[in-house]
């Protein structure tokens, strides 16, 4: 439902099949994060998701209330044939042009943020 | 409800061939690994094939029991070769830098060749 979703808003953005497919893993990413992470795989924790477009810019919002993300794990080294997890923070900074992870009051946020490519910074 | 991957193995003597439908990501990816163990580790295949010729979708659990698959063939000198890639899984593999990394054959004939 969520990739139907992020698709969807994607399209409406104007961002092209290849980067709709990339956007829609880098939120599927940062979605499993918070279940594997902050919810320790437990599948009764709420995520809100918020979208916003505002001038070439499409800033996804995820917001959760499971347990503070140890921040070394948000900092995995480049990956390698060696190790067989830890590719989904790798995945979501390759793809979206600014991720960012905060502590807000009890609830983590995962700030996702792609331009259009006329504005890329 | 429908299941979110399906899984076909076509054995012939010590070579699988592992037909995978659906999306591989974090609630699926856990069956194709047993799947992909299951038969290094208890049919002793020399050779297994995944052909993904039904996956338009696969995210870094996915990719991760790729790599658990193509290590554990390497630890027994056997071989783990991806057939059959459409676009969206080649790009994962493009962006984790993991084409390199695998045997990745066109259509599941031609890996049955090598």
């Amino acid at each position: 439902m969520v990739r139907a979703m992020m698709q969807e808003i994607c399209r409406q953005c104007g961002f092209s099949e290849m980067e709709r497919s990339e956007i829609t893993l880098a939120v599927d990413e940062a979605l499993s994060n918070v279940i594997k992470h902050s919810y320790k795989g437990s599948p009764e924790g709420v995520v809100w998701l918020s979208c916003v477009a505002d001038d070439g810019c499409l800033e996804i919002v995820l917001r959760d209330q499971g347990e503070a993300i140890d921040p070394k794990c948000l900092e995995p080294p480049p990956p390698d044939e060696i190790r067989i997890g830890g590719r989904g923070i790798f995945l979501m900074r390759e793809i979206m042009d600014e991720v960012r992870f905060e502590r807000e009051g009890e609830q983590n946020l995962v700030r996702l943020r792609k331009y259009a490519k006329a504005q890329a910074r | 409800m429908a299941k979110d991957i399906d899984i076909n193995i076509v054995r012939n003597g010590a070579c699988s061939v592992v037909h995978v439908e659906g999306d591989i990501d974090l609630k699926s990816s856990p069956e194709l690994r047993a799947a992909i163990m299951d038969l290094y580790d208890k049919r002793g295949q020399e050779r297994v094939i995944l052909d993904l010729a039904g996956v338009n979708y696969i995210d870094s659990s996915g990719v991760a029991s790729l790599v658990e698959g193509l290590q554990e063939a390497k630890k027994r000198g056997a071989r783990f070769i991806l057939s059959s890639l459409n676009d969206a899984p080649r790009h994962v593999l493009e962006l984790t830098r993991l084409t390199k990394v695998f045997e990745i054959t066109k259509t599941v004939d031609e890996a049955l060749g090598l």
